[in-house]
């Protein structure tokens, strides 16, 4: 008997000192957008989410998914890693399933345009699994994205690598308390503002039809990503995000194009549409890659407009249930003002530079 | 397997689980396969030698005790000989040129690995062997007896050094491994862990540095700093090991003693020394310091002084084959030595100065002695030491120069300062301290244990980029 209730009271010491191991870990990871970003997610209601677009870091910039819900009642959430690899994507999918089932995934394919060797680095894997909560989808992820085993475990305990750092300018705050679960309702649905600007000129690419192969690792991760999304019928959206592209990037993004529909996937290249969308390639982008706010206003517009053309979503403004995305409208808005009026600014100088 | 890894705690969680779930007949066939086990993750072939070197000093125990006059001292010889070749092959690698030549003559150099804990418990044997030849201990019948002493896990890797008399009859006791005994062993687990991870093993990395390149420090006054911090690492480092040996012992039953008690409490060497690795200075005030002082008695006043330099430069070979070992045993025998020519001075001038102020000048004397020869102990060779002593620490003149040591330094260097003081306090009355603790009501005693288990996890020194500190005695 006392075997038995020494027994008990071990797992309940156990259960104790996992359940805070688990919030403590969540408490010290590392303060950033990508955290933000997801810890904002997982606080959205179950079933609550239209559309969640993955990719790296020029997904957050560029959906404002609050200007979108104003604009058609939609709700959409980026759920992006900076330079993500795109083994990650799988898991990002079967993370964010577990709460919005059946949402449609849209995926920036241009991450399929980088040789996938040179993305699978500790911080850029650390940025996908040590934005997750700890589940089996993260063990898993773990486990293919880190081929030395031995070092998994630094993985799995992510606390490990960053309870050195909970002190300092970076460290540990005290309002980072709200982390406790993952769990923290992200101000701007997830997008980031960016006040940068950078001048380009538009190219017209519309008549390339020629294709050119991406690297074999990519192209392997993306038929394995297909294979995925077949097998768990996932409702899926392959995109390239409109950005000052080359020649031989609209080479690659027809290639993905051929690959993705010849195996019955979705998939459109928003670059073959920045007239309609009047993106100002003199204004709206901060890098080739990246759109600042009016880049994102204007692409987030048409992009409203497409899924409300080719989805079945519904017009949920007015609804009680989804107050918390007027709000962050109105919270979305007041900032964009303040980014354009900086942006602004910072354009003033590129050009008497 | 280090002590402070995730799989010795699992090894040892498993353990004394099983352990706790078996019959009294059976627990210690199955903790000399833990032991076995736990040998066995340091090299394939460690628990063949371990069970090898058992045997023989089992059968050469046999004989002694058989045996009487001559033939029983040459037996004891042998036997304590072949321990003693062992020794100074492994440490000095005596037979690598020879082994090489013969095995390998043009292909690399062959070089014969210091089993772990080889020097622990051939003390152990060979403290056996001299008992049963002086039947001060009756010979161990049973073979799994005299292996489980030879190769138990909480000892075989750094010690302490408990005799046979003190082991072996506690294996046949009873034991029953109750929330109690568990919550008195885990509370100086954690003891451990929280010394050895948060403290030791963050001022070693503080302070690896200096000694990687000599001249960084900037003044002498920071070098008597550097060498304080190593001395402090190496009482935390050192007592966190004993604290989770005794601890897991605690656990599975077994009372082993405890290698520290308060040794900085202490006002002259030779006290220091009884409060320093007990099990090692008693072993050897027993087996060596005794006999030869004995042996020596017609020199008079160097009847002490002899055996006690010897003893001392013992133990610096014992600590490894470096001229920074011989340096540091020679110096602290020397010291001895002095200690005893003076001795009857010292207690004049104790009763002319007040208690108070004797106590006080004493302390500091032996700290600043201690910070000093041991830092022969952290140098590669005799000469580094000599250097860093002669030309840094004693070259006044540079005390007031800018030194190069951090805030992060002195903050973790008062923080030790701090932890050595709880730790020796908390030596002093251990046996009161764990049976007060286990008398905490449930939620507070949790609320204890998390506490300790969460800043380990937060403030300790492991992690992703950094090289995991072994316990530095794993070396000796």
């Amino acid at each position: 008997m006392k075997k038995i209730k020494f027994i008990v009271k071990l797992i309940i010491f156990i259960c104790i000192f996992s359940v805070l191991l688990v919030s403590v870990s969540y408490i010290v990871r590392p303060q950033s957008d990508m955290k933000d970003r997801f810890a904002g997610f997982y606080s959205e209601p179950k079933d609550t989410i239209d559309a969640v677009m993955i990719g790296a870091s020029s997904v957050s910039p560029l959906l404002a998914a609050p200007y979108i819900w104003n604009e058609y009642g939609i709700t959409t959430y980026p759920l992006s890693t900076n330079a993500q690899p795109a083994a990650g994507i799988k898991y990002i999918i079967e993370e964010a399933s577990k709460s919005q089932e059946d949402c449609l995934f849209m995926v920036d394919a241009t991450m399929f345009m980088v040789e996938q060797s040179s993305l699978m680095t500790e911080p850029r894997i650390r940025n996908v699994v040590d934005n997750m909560k700890y589940s089996f989808t993260r063990i898993r992820a773990i486990n293919e994205m880190v081929e030395d085993k031995g070092s998994r475990i630094d993985y799995y305990f992510d606390i490990s690598k960053y309870h050195s750092a909970i002190f300092g300018e970076n460290g540990v705050k005290a309002e980072d308390i709200k982390y406790f679960n993952f769990q923290s309702p992200s101000e701007y649905k997830g997008y980031l503002f960016v006040e940068a600007v950078d001048i380009f000129e538009p190219v017209d690419l519309s008549n390339i039809t020629e294709e050119k192969p991406i690297p074999e690792d990519s192209e392997a991760e993306l038929k394995a990503l297909m294979d995925y999304c077949e097998a768990n019928e996932v409702n899926i959206l392959f995109f390239i995000n409109p950005y000052a592209a080359t020649e031989i990037n609209k080479q690659e993004h027809n290639y993905i194009k051929s690959i993705v529909e010849q195996r019955g996937f979705s998939f459109i290249n928003f670059n073959d549409f920045y007239e309609e969308m009047d993106i100002n390639f003199g204004k709206d982008l901060y890098n080739v890659n990246h759109m600042n706010v009016y880049g994102a206003e204007k692409f987030s517009s048409f992009l409203g407009r497409y899924l409300i053309e080719n989805y079945a979503f519904e017009d949920k403004r007015g609804n009680e249930d989804y107050a918390d995305w007027d709000e962050a409208y109105i919270a979305w808005d007041k900032r964009a003002i303040e980014a354009k009026q900086k942006t602004d600014e910072n354009l003033g100088k590129i050009k008497k530079r | 397997m280090a002590f402070t890894s995730l799989t010795f705690i699992i090894f040892a969680a498993i353990t004394v689980a099983v352990y706790a779930l078996l019959p009294q007949k059976a627990k210690h066939i199955f903790l000399i396969a833990a032991s076995l086990v736990f040998y066995f993750w340091w090299k394939a072939w460690a628990p063949v030698f371990i069970i090898a070197y058992a045997l023989f000093n089992y059968f050469m125990a046999l004989a002694i005790a058989k045996s009487e006059g001559s033939k029983k001292r040459i037996l004891l010889f042998t036997a304590i000989g072949a321990s003693i070749i062992l020794f100074f092959i492994f440490r000095y690698h005596i037979l690598d040129g020879i082994l090489s030549a013969i095995v390998n003559p043009n292909g690399i150099d062959i070089s014969i690995l210091f089993p772990l804990g080889f020097s622990y418990y051939m003390f152990k044997s060979v403290s056996y062997l001299i008992d049963v030849n002086n039947k001060t201990f009756e010979k161990v019948n049973k073979f799994d007896y005299f292996l489980l002493y030879v190769v138990y896990f909480p000892e075989v890797s750094m010690g302490p050094i408990t005799r046979a008399v003190d082991f072996v009859p506690q294996i046949s006791k009873e034991k029953s491994i109750t929330a109690q005994s568990i919550n008195k062993g885990l509370v100086l687990v954690a003891w451990g862990f929280f010394k050895k991870i948060i403290f030791a093993d963050r001022l070693a990395s503080l302070i690896a540095p200096y000694y990687s390149d000599i001249n960084t420090a900037g003044n002498g006054s920071a070098w008597f700093l550097i060498a304080a911090g190593f001395l402090l690492q190496l009482y935390l480092d050192f007592s966190a090991y004993t604290d989770i040996s005794v601890g897991v012992s605690k656990m599975l039953g077994y009372e082993i003693k405890h290698n520290f008690k308060a040794p900085f409490f202490s006002y002259s060497i030779p006290e220091f020394w009884r409060k320093w690795h007990i099990s090692l200075t008693s072993w050897l005030l027993d087996y060596v310091f005794t006999p030869l002082q004995f042996l020596l008695r017609s020199l008079g006043k160097f009847a002490s002084i002899i055996p006690a330099i010897i003893t001392f430069t013992l133990i610096g070979v014992w600590h490894g084959g470096t001229s920074a070992y011989l340096m540091f045993g020679f110096l602290m025998g020397l010291l001895v030595a002095v200690d005893a020519l003076i001795a009857k001075s010292r207690k004049k001038l104790k009763k002319k100065m007040p208690k108070a102020l004797f106590n006080t000048v004493s302390l500091i004397l032996l700290t600043i002695i201690n910070i000093i020869v041991f830092l022969f102990m952290r140098v590669p060779d005799a000469q580094t030491g000599l250097n860093i002593i002669v030309r840094h620490m004693f070259d006044f003149g540079s005390w007031t120069a800018a030194s190069t040591l951090t805030l992060e330094f002195y903050i973790v260097m008062a923080l030790s300062l701090i932890m050595t003081i709880i730790s020796h306090i908390l030596e002093l009355k251990t046996d009161e301290f764990t049976e007060r603790f286990i008398k905490l009501k449930q939620p507070l005693l949790w609320i204890v244990y998390l506490a300790v288990i969460f800043a380990v996890i937060l403030f300790g020194h492991y992690g992703p980029g950094y090289d995991p500190i072994e316990f530095i005695y794993m070396g000796f």
